[in-house]
Parts: C-alpha cells; structure tokens; sequence
C-alpha cells in the first residue's frame, strides 16, 4: 500500500468517525476503498473523491443514532448541572453562601451542555479512531468493535476502573472544595505593640498597633472587608486607623511587614475587595480601655468580612501584644 | 455518448438496477462490478458511487455480503443477491423498459418531426 492510499484511509477514517458512523462500518468502509484501489491501481482520491465529502455519502444511516446519543449526552450533562445547582442550594443554605456565580445559573448549564457535546464528538473522533488501524486486517472486518474490546478485556477493565475511581475522587475533592466557602485567613506572622496612656477614673487607655499578612483561601466569590475591630472597643471617640497594601507572594508580604512603618491615618481597608492569590498587608491602630492596674489584656482583632456581598464570617486574630 | 459517460442525473435512477442486474448473475465483488458496468458502455461510475450505492442496496436488504481472502494482497468483499433483491429487480425492470419506452417513443418522434 503507498503513502497516498495510507494518508487516504487514515483521513476517511477520521471523517467516517467524525460522521457517527459506527466502529465495524468504518473498517467495512475502509477495507472496500482500500481493495479497490488495490486491484485496480487507481488514485483514491480521484476513484473515491474527497475523504470528507465520500464519508458523508454513508452518514445518512447514522443520523439517527447521532441525534440519540446527542439527547443522551444532554441528559447527562443537564444532570451534573442539576447535580452542581443543587449543591449550590445546600451550600447556600448550610452556610448562608451566595449563590455562585451571582446567581446566573444558566451560564453553568449552558458551559455543561457545549462542553459535554464537545467532549463527545471529541471521544468519537480521538478515542475511537483506533479502528481505522483494523482496516489492516481483514479478518476484523466481520468482528465488532465489541470484539474488539473483549479480547482486551484487561486492559478495558482497567481503563473503566482507573476512570470510575479517578471520577469519585476528583468529583470528592472537587464537591467539598466547592461546598467550602471562601475564607479569610491570617499568616503566621503577626506583630503588635501596645502603649498605655494616661490613666483617667480607673481607666486606662492603651493605643494598639498591630501589623500582619492576611489572604484568601480558595478561588470563588468576591470576598470584601466590611469592618475592622479590637475585641475591646474604646470608649474614647478614637477611630481606628488601617492601612492595607497588596503583595503577589506570602514572603513578599511577610517582608513588607517587616520593612513597612505603620503610617495609618487612611481608613482604606474596609470595602476593599480581596483577591485570591494576593496577600494583603494589614496595618491596625486602635485604642482599648482597660481597669486601672490591670494585668496586659489579651487582645485580638476581628476582620469582619461578606461574601458576594453578605455578610459571611469573620476572622479573629491574636495579637500577641507586646505592651510597654 | 458524451465523451466523459453518460450524466449522472440519468446514472442515479438506473444504476441500481444495473449493479443489481451485475449481482443477480453471480456472486461478485466492487472492483469487478465496476469493470463489468465499463464494458457494458456505462465508463464513468467511480467507486465514490459505488461502494456508497452497494452499501445502501445492503442496507435495504436487496443484496448480502461476506468477506474473502483476495487472490493476492487484501481480502474482497463478496456480494451476493436475495431473494428480495431478484423480485425488486424483476419488477423495477419491468418499470424502467416501459418507461424507457416511453421516452424512446416520444424523443423519436421528436427526432422524426425536426427531420420533416
């Protein structure tokens, strides 16, 4: 067989397959040009004529079972995206989680559908194109694809059960990182400095400076600060100063804490959006009262923050104050 | 006889029956069928007509097919006539001689009129 009657039958079978026609017909197909050409020494693509458009000459009989397997891949991907909407709704209800992507549902069902029929007619052309191989042996001609399969039943087995178990595992893994929400976490590093004032009727007010690193855990919703608070809240008309500056790494950001001065007047952290895969460095001025006398508080600071703009949780930090 | 065959619009109501008529004579196989319908004046039917018409008179149940080993290199496929296959063509022949009559009758008498 030379090369052209070679890169013939390679594209006729890709077309035929690409038609929906079935595994044991296209080896049918392939084999009656292929003995064709052999006896008669004619050029395929002058005998037989384009690939594309001879292989649409035998797609007639498989337009009905295209337009059965095409419902049956629209049920299945219309089921994973009810599947998907529905642990929205417990994700949203379990823990008052915004539906996702704003709600527009429709899009997710929609990309479901394009890219379950995309991935089929993909399977059709790729994982079966295989066959086209038989053409090669005559004595596959009668047999089906079936056959084909049984007689590498090792191999088909192990193939189903490496894609069933991967499925679940994935599917896991991707279903309880999509029921967890977003969340706001602190780094490691976190410094504060407490400095008492002057004491005033059993009252001693100690200003609170506090620096640390804070991001978002997984990809998702939009994530915003709403407000920034000590524990104690002071009774003084002070108001707390912040300041928040965006880093691409942790370590630039831990190293940002440790060169940054605080210079907090602007109160530019509440409403700000924050992003996955950016760390913020948060820089807190604040004021608590304590009793007269009293020993060194423990004091924390709560990042108060919404999810799709609601109010989701809220991120409690020690601060390991140092207080002079 | 225009020089490349016969049009294939005329080709596509009576091919069947040819190839049919073909098979009805013995078991045979594509290329021989082809070689037959060249000797038999009908040049110009390539096996991107063929094959696709073979495979639907199979589908329709008018002819069978199996495999066997070619005398040299790749193997043939054989086809061979039904039953259904010699009563569609016995009265689709029937059919086609009357109705080639009748254009026989009129195109003559078209001829004979323009000769006049």
């Amino acid at each position: 067989m030379n090369k052209t009657t070679s890169t013939y039958l390679r594209q006729l079978g890709f077309w035929l397959r690409f038609q929906g026609v079935e595994g044991p017909r296209v080896v049918t197909i392939l084999l009656e040009v292929r003995t064709h050409v052999a006896e008669s020494s004619e050029d395929p693509y002058e005998t037989f004529g384009e690939p594309r458009a001879y292989a649409k000459a035998f797609a007639e009989g498989s337009r009905r079972r295209w337009l059965w397997g095409t419902a049956l891949v629209i049920a299945v991907a219309a089921s994973i995206a009810s599947v998907y909407l529905l642990a929205s709704e417990v994700a949203s209800h379990r823990d008052y989680r915004p539906l996702p992507f704003g709600g527009h549902a429709w899009v997710v069902v929609a990309v479901a559908l394009v890219a379950a029929l995309i991935a089929w007619r993909a399977f059709l052309v790729v994982a079966v194109r295989p066959l086209s191989s038989l053409a090669y042996d005559e004595s596959a001609a009668s047999s089906s694809w079936r056959t084909w399969i049984v007689h590498r039943r090792d191999t088909t087995v192990a193939v189903v059960v490496v894609l069933i178990v991967g499925s679940v595992l994935w599917g896991w893994s991707l279903g309880n990182d999509f029921l967890k929400s977003p969340q706001v976490r602190a780094s490691n590093y976190v410094w504060a400095i407490g400095s008492s004032g002057t004491p005033t009727f059993g009252v001693n007010p100690v200003s609170i400076g506090a620096t640390m690193v804070i991001y978002v855990t997984s990809p998702g919703p939009k994530i915003k600060i709403v407000n920034l608070s000590l524990s104690r809240h002071s009774a003084g008309g002070y108001d707390p100063s912040v300041n928040i500056i965006p880093y691409p790494t942790l370590e630039s950001a831990n190293r940002g804490a440790h060169n940054h001065n605080f210079g907090g007047t602007d109160d530019l952290a509440v409403g700000t959006t924050l992003k996955f895969g950016t760390y913020y460095l948060l820089q807190f001025g604040g004021e608590i009262d304590t009793a007269y006398n009293a020993m060194q508080p423990a004091e924390s600071l709560i990042v108060d923050y919404s999810v799709n703009d609601v109010a989701n949780g809220a991120l409690r930090i020690t601060l390991p104050v140092t207080y002079n | 006889m225009v020089d490349d065959g016969w049009p294939s619009e005329w080709l596509r109501g009576v091919l069947p029956l040819c190839v049919l008529a073909i098979v009805v004579e013995g078991e045979t196989h594509g290329y021989a069928i082809a070689q037959r319908l060249q000797h038999e004046g009908i040049p110009n039917v390539k096996g991107g007509t063929l094959y696709p018409l073979l495979n639907r008179l199979e589908q329709d149940g008018l002819v069978t097919t199996h495999w066997t080993e070619g005398p040299s290199g790749p193997g043939r496929k054989l086809y061979r006539v039904t039953p259904a296959g010699k009563g569609w063509l016995a009265e689709q022949s029937v059919n086609w001689l009357e109705f080639s009559d009748l254009t026989n009758a009129l195109l003559t008498n078209d001829m004979k009129k323009r000769r006049t």
